[in-house]
């Protein structure tokens, strides 16, 4: 029996498709939902379904995204709602703030593959995540650690480092 | 031998050159938006990455926090004014935060005419949120000094502001303020009159959550707010009046916090209007405290009358020197919904024996409780038998968290506890027991409280404040 809600498929640049309730997806979305506006008239006649071509992002990310976007886009699966959030399990916070921990809680080329996702999509909740996420990879750390982490070719001679260091020893 | 070492070296090389510089990779608008999310010093730093950092941070926008970041290691020190300067006037970038702490704004310096100047700042056009206190000495030896009158400048695109040790009587009064996006305010030690007030917060139409800190020159606050969702006060420590608050009318207020533990200062907090509070405390039994909803007032520790009872609070936070089973349990009469109590004592505590009084609770009220936290708990026999009340009654608990007043005790000491505690006859089958270590607050308590009034993004505002103590 065919589901009542219309769904659209995603195809990542390595060629792989992924189903996505349309109501959801354009919630979350500004740029699919724009894609979904442009095909709207021509296939109003036509119970085909829509293939949107995501040239940007590859499978692997845009599964990743997609668990994001049905956790927090699908009115259905969103459990704590600000009314009755204070229902929820004690010890917890708003139960999405554990998702939304663990879900950034990957390699730094995963975690930039999701932050240039969520740009292209145009998804402001997990663009706001996945920037804060590599901003506190950033923080607290030395110079040396972070172009460690995130492979940061310095390009400075050694003059015109120390004279950079020298103009900002205030923030060491 | 050589085969498989020049083998391994190459392997090496080639991963060298495989390591793509992702994050480099990013398009400089959104380095910029990650750099305007570190504190001051981290996003200065990003500059000696590489020099394609520092040209995306001389054009960010920043958060220049003054305060210092105690997480930072090893010695944390103050940014020196003359850097501040120099941002101030040559950052290309806009300024969207910009906090001051009173070590910058001496008395004797004319702290007034700094800020004046600070805040003239073309860089700071685009402020959002806007902190300062002004040393607290001023209101001793002379007046406070006025509201900045650059604020104006900022009024349209202030979401966050903190005015501390400034006055707003006199000719640049709150009455011709607007702020017409402001969510979270602070006001410390400020000289403010009742009817100021009340026009300040009428200037903000989308305001969230209002703090009170310390003295305000007036002796009762009054709040009518049709959008506050959180209120916290913070009674100063020289007020020699019994300040009063008064929540008229706040449909929309969910939480009001009051920051004092045992031996604070005279406050006086009634209730007449907010239908949508369920989150309260900390009340303090100190008898110089007073909180009166709608019918029912707690003075300290006692009732003073008992008339109705309150459904909608679900948590409660509570400040009891001497630990009381019967207090307790009367704040449970009181709010029969409760669903997660926070005590932090201090003393040895009362006997805590039961009696038929407590029987004859059970035939009237059913324990909702789901959550437990004591803290200072010591495993003497008062805080055992407090204990040991909601392990044996409460048939809805699912966490109870004994916050130990003595460092790491021995594992011996541990299964006394557990069998005094009688857990084996624990009324909720899913109730789970924690003894963790000793508590210690790890952030200075004015962040404390700001987190906790502003930050609306947790279910449970004290939760956090668990969660940064030491275990």
């Amino acid at each position: 029996m065919a589901s009542e809600k219309k769904v659209v498929f995603l195809r990542s640049s390595d060629g792989e498709a992924f189903e996505v309730s349309e109501e959801v997806i354009s919630a979350a979305s500004v740029t699919i939902k724009g894609m979904i506006d442009e095909e709207s008239p021509s296939r109003a006649d036509t119970a085909a379904t829509t293939t949107l071509a995501i040239p940007n992002v590859t499978a692997a990310t845009l599964s990743r995204v997609l668990h994001y976007v049905n956790k927090h886009f699908d009115a259905a699966a969103v459990v704590g709602r600000p009314d009755d959030y204070i229902f929820c399990a004690p010890g917890d916070e708003h139960p999405l703030a554990r998702f939304d921990d663990d879900f950034v809680d990957v390699d730094n080329d995963t975690l930039i593959d999701l932050v240039h996702a969520a740009e292209y999509l145009h998804i402001k909740k997990l663009f706001d995540l996945t920037c804060k996420a590599v901003a506190d990879k950033l923080k607290g750390r030395t110079i040396d650690q972070i172009r460690e982490t995130f492979g940061i070719v310095n390009d400075y001679t050694v003059e015109e480092e120390v004279e950079v260091y020298r103009e900002n020893s205030w923030a060491f | 031998m050589e085969v498989v070492f020049r083998s391994a070296r190459r392997r090496k090389l080639e991963e060298e050159e495989e390591r793509i510089d992702y994050i480099s990779c990013l398009p400089d608008s959104i380095i910029e938006d990650i750099i305007s999310l570190l504190p001051t010093k981290d996003g200065a730093r990003t500059q000696i990455l590489s020099s394609r950092w520092r040209e995306i941070w001389s054009s960010a926008p920043i958060n220049l926090d003054l305060n210092l970041n105690l997480d930072q290691s090893p010695i944390p020190r103050y940014i020196p004014t003359r850097v501040i300067l120099s941002i101030l006037s040559t950052h290309q970038g806009p300024i969207r935060r910009l906090s001051i702490p009173e070590v910058y704004l001496n008395y004797k310096d004319n702290a007034a005419l700094t800020l004046d100047r600070w805040l003239q700042s073309s860089t700071l056009d685009k402020l959002q949120e806007l902190e300062f206190q002004h040393d607290h000495h001023c209101g001793w030896i002379a007046p406070l000094p006025p509201l900045p009158i650059a604020v104006h400048r900022f009024s349209s695109n202030l979401r966050v502001a903190s005015f501390g040790g400034c006055s707003f009587l006199g000719g640049n009064s709150a009455n011709r303020l607007h702020f017409p996006l402001l969510k979270n305010l602070s006001l410390s030690n400020v000289n403010i009159s009742e009817s100021s007030l009340q026009s300040l917060l009428d200037a903000c139409p989308v305001l969230e959550s209002l703090l009170l800190i310390g003295k305000m020159g007036c002796s009762r606050v009054q709040i009518v707010s049709p959008t506050l969702r959180s209120i916290g006060v913070r009674p100063g420590f020289l007020d020699s009046v019994f300040p009063q608050l008064i929540i008229e009318d706040a449909p929309c207020l969910e939480r009001l916090h009051h920051f004092q533990n045992f031996d604070g200062k005279k406050i006086s907090i009634s209730v007449i209007s907010a239908p949508k509070l369920h989150v309260l405390g900390t009340i303090s039994t100190h008898h110089d405290f007073s909180v009166k909803f709608f019918t029912i007032f707690f003075q300290g520790a006692h009732f003073v009358s008992l008339m109705t009872v309150v459904h909608n609070v679900k948590v409660l936070a509570l400040a009891q020197k001497h630990l009381s089973l019967d207090a307790v349990i009367e704040f449970l009469k009181c709010f029969p919904c409760l669903e997660k109590i926070y005590i932090k004592t201090k003393m040895a505590g009362e006997k805590n024996l039961w009696s038929h009084k407590h029987r004859n609770f059970f035939g009237t009220c059913e324990i909702r409780l789901k959550k437990i936290v004591l803290t200072n708990y010591r495993g003497n026999t008062s805080h055992v038998n407090f204990a040991k009340f909601f392990v044996l009654n409460a048939r809805m608990l699912e966490s109870m968290r004994l916050e130990l007043f003595d460092g790491n005790p021995s594992s011996a000491w541990i299964d006394k506890q557990h069998k005094l505690l009688k857990l084996k006859n624990k009324a909720s089958r899913d109730m789970h027991l924690d003894l963790v270590s000793n508590y210690r607050l790890l952030r200075p308590y004015p962040f404390v409280c700001a987190e906790q009034v502003h930050d609306l993004s947790t279910a449970d505002p004290f939760q956090r404040l668990h969660d940064w103590v030491l275990q």
